[in-house]
């Protein structure tokens, strides 16, 4: 398991189409993947459970990624959550 | 999805009410309200015997999978007639409904409750909904018209029932809501809207968008209306001035009964003009072209006989997406358009970001003079040259010219020449084909740059006037500020002068110039340019065959008088009172058509 505190990033932080783009990316793996704001888990494979978040840009959240194919996992969707172009 | 009000509220006197909005799609409408309501529905709540459990959760499957082909087939069909952008909204939709967490828990409800498919759906949503902390409520409400929508959707397929949309309204209502979702606004029919009246959205949301191009009279803004009115009622939508009228009285219908008739009249007698070229009296022809901003917008300005794209705007493509769009993104959207209007030029402006066009997350003291436009693509090669090659890319397939926005110093077109011969390079060296010869055009938005247009004429194909900046800049004006828009005016003398000379300058230097503001918009504009001696103008979709009819009633030699009487004025003013004097006395026949000209004067 790899779990990691991330600051969102991007112009708008986890809004409707990049929190589509999200789910997208976190659907092609195996492994399980979580997102907690606050103290509150949500599944990362659902956009409303992530929408539910209201991750704004620059707040914090903690990625945590369980499963076979957990490291290529974690650093694309680290670098989806963080990247400020998108 | 729709709410018919059962207990319509006992109304004995029904008073005028009038509610003040924004007009984004002009004309009139009266006709019947219909309330268009969001909201998660009350479903049954059926119990289930054990036995029965399998097939209802193949039930609820089956319904998820029939929604699917809905929406993507939708997708596809917005996707060619909106274009690529407003097809990712739905993408969101498809991405709601098949979201696997509701998906998981609804058939964990269906088994574990012994509970029917509609009634664990609908719990489901509303469990997950629930979550949402109180600081992020606003960020969710955003998405909830599309959650509603998907909801709606999968749950009236459940049932076997037909869809409640506004696509099976009674033919000529009136659209009241709240806001619409994508795929309700995708695909309005104005056989059956008359109008739409929201409470939401601005000029460029994509209901307006879609209303204006399907020329269904729209006014956004109009707060707290859904509270006002109920199924039924009637209302009368002025979409020029952006008022509506609740219960309009028997004196207000017939002031406007006759304006709506005349209203019609005028669109008839320009609807024949389609097929007619923009020629002058004396038989100068113009290049009447279109602002587009959207694929469907390009659609409407070719049905209103558009002879090409005089203005392309290409920030949409960054400010929807909240980042920088793909080469490859923006060479779809080039060439799509490009395709579309074949053998007439399409010119693509780099993007205008910053000013009013803000990059999300970025902010500055003084946006209009600050890192805007040219300026901001030129301190970041990497996207200004992605959108470079896309554009180049887009040339091979079709008419593509490319403009420079903001140019303020002839170094800057210099620099930007510089990196489109690096991108030409880079494609060569991929192998990617484009037209060696596409030509190069600067916009005339800054004071600098309408004096040195000599100068930058030498350096280029072609030149074409933004007049809103260059008023803004010329006057110092900041027309979105409510104290001093009063003092923005096109027309004053010190605006005419630049036009003037910008015009003059280009065709010493050999090559056309056109205007791509809100001045060629005006009538007033339009004859003053004729005088000047413009080549091109370009105006928004809509107003082609109204600028077409202008031209076709005015002699140049007639205007070029006019013309070299208003540059001479002390001020704007000055200059109005002489063109509205001259266009009776001159052009008595275009005075009686301009519907237009007296709308504003109100």
């Amino acid at each position: 398991m790899i779990k990691e505190e991330l600051i969102i990033g991007g112009p708008v932080g986890l809004h409707a189409r990049p929190a589509a783009e999200f789910v997208r990316l976190a659907e092609k793996f195996q492994s399980r993947v979580r997102l907690a704001k606050d103290g509150i888990w949500v599944n990362g494979k659902s956009i409303l459970a992530i929408l539910t978040l209201a991750a704004e840009k620059g707040s914090v959240v903690t990625l945590e990624v369980s499963g076979v194919d957990e490291e290529e996992a974690f650093r694309v969707l680290k670098e989806k959550l963080t990247q400020n172009d998108t | 999805m729709i709410h018919k009000s059962v207990d319509s509220r006992m109304r004995s006197k029904p008073k005028e009410k009038i509610v003040r909005a924004i007009p984004v799609s002009a004309g009139f409408a009266q006709g019947k309200v219909f309330v268009y309501r969001l909201y998660l529905p009350e479903v049954e709540e059926r119990a289930l015997l054990p036995d029965e459990v399998a097939k209802e959760i193949e039930r609820f499957k089956k319904g998820i999978k029939i929604t699917n082909e809905d929406l993507r087939q939708l997708r596809d069909r917005v996707k060619k007639e909106m274009g690529r952008d407003f097809a990712d909204f739905i993408d969101v939709q498809l991405a709601v409904l098949n979201d696997q967490e509701v998906l998981k828990k609804t058939e964990q409800y269906i088994s574990e409750r012994l509970r029917n498919a509609e009634f664990a759906y609908t719990q489901t949503l509303k469990q997950i909904s629930a979550g949402v902390s109180r600081t992020g409520l606003s960020f969710f409400r955003e998405r909830f018209v599309d959650i509603a929508d998907v909801s709606a959707r999968v749950l009236s397929v459940l049932r076997g029932e037909e869809l409640p949309s506004i696509h099976t309204l009674e033919p000529g209502s009136i659209i009241v809501a709240q806001d619409l979702p994508p795929s309700e606004t995708a695909l309005l029919d104005p056989k059956k809207v008359a109008g739409v009246v929201l409470e939401a959205g601005g000029k460029t949301s994509h209901t307006a968008i879609m209303a204006k191009a399907k020329e269904i009279p729209a006014v956004v803004g109009a707060q707290g209306i859904t509270r006002e009115v109920d199924d039924g009622d009637d209302v009368l939508v002025d979409g020029y001035r952006g008022i509506v009228f609740i219960n309009p009285t028997p004196s207000r219908l017939t002031t406007y009964k006759s304006e709506i008739e005349r209203y019609r009249a005028h669109r008839a007698s320009l609807k024949a003009l389609v097929e007619e070229e923009a020629v002058t009296l004396d038989g100068k022809v113009i290049d009447l072209s279109a602002n587009v901003e959207f694929l469907i917008e390009a659609k409407t300005a070719r049905q209103n006989g558009a002879r090409g794209v005089g203005l392309f705007r290409t920030e949409y493509l960054y400010l929807a997406k909240r980042r920088p769009p793909t080469e490859e993104e923006q060479y779809q959207v080039f060439r799509d358009v490009a395709e579309m209007f074949k053998p007439y030029p399409v010119i693509i402006r780099t993007f205008d970001l910053g000013g009013d066009k803000v990059i999300p997350g970025y902010s500055e003291a003084n946006p209009f003079l600050g890192w805007r436009a040219i300026r901001l693509c030129l301190d970041d090669p990497v996207l200004f040259k992605g959108q470079l090659r896309a554009i180049l890319r887009a040339s091979q397939h079709g008419n593509v010219k490319v403009m420079f926005p903001m140019i303020a110093t002839i170094e800057e077109l210099r620099r930007a020449k510089l990196l489109l011969e690096e991108a030409k390079k880079e494609l060569r060296k991929d192998g990617k084909g484009f037209n060696e010869q596409m030509e190069v055009g600067v916009m005339i938005e800054t004071p600098s740059a309408a004096l040195l247009a000599q100068q930058l004429a030498r350096e280029c194909n072609f030149l074409s006037i933004g007049s809103n900046d260059l008023t803004q800049y010329t006057l110092a004006v900041d027309r979105g500020n409510k104290l001093v828009a009063k003092l923005f005016d096109h027309l004053h003398p010190a605006v005419l002068q630049l036009i003037k000379k910008t015009i003059d300058a280009a065709h010493q230097q050999g090559v056309w110039v056109g205007m791509c503001g809100e001045f060629g918009a005006d009538p007033l504009g339009i004859i003053l340019l004729l005088g000047m001696g413009i080549d091109e103008i370009s105006v928004v979709p809509g107003m082609i065959p109204e600028a077409k009819s202008i031209i076709r009633s005015v002699d140049t030699t007639v205007a070029r008088d006019v013309a070299s009487q208003a540059v001479e004025l002390s001020t704007a003013l000055e200059v109005e009172r002489l063109l509205h004097r001259e266009l009776h006395r001159r052009f008595s026949k275009l005075a009686q058509s301009l519907f237009a000209v007296e709308a504003r004067k109100r």
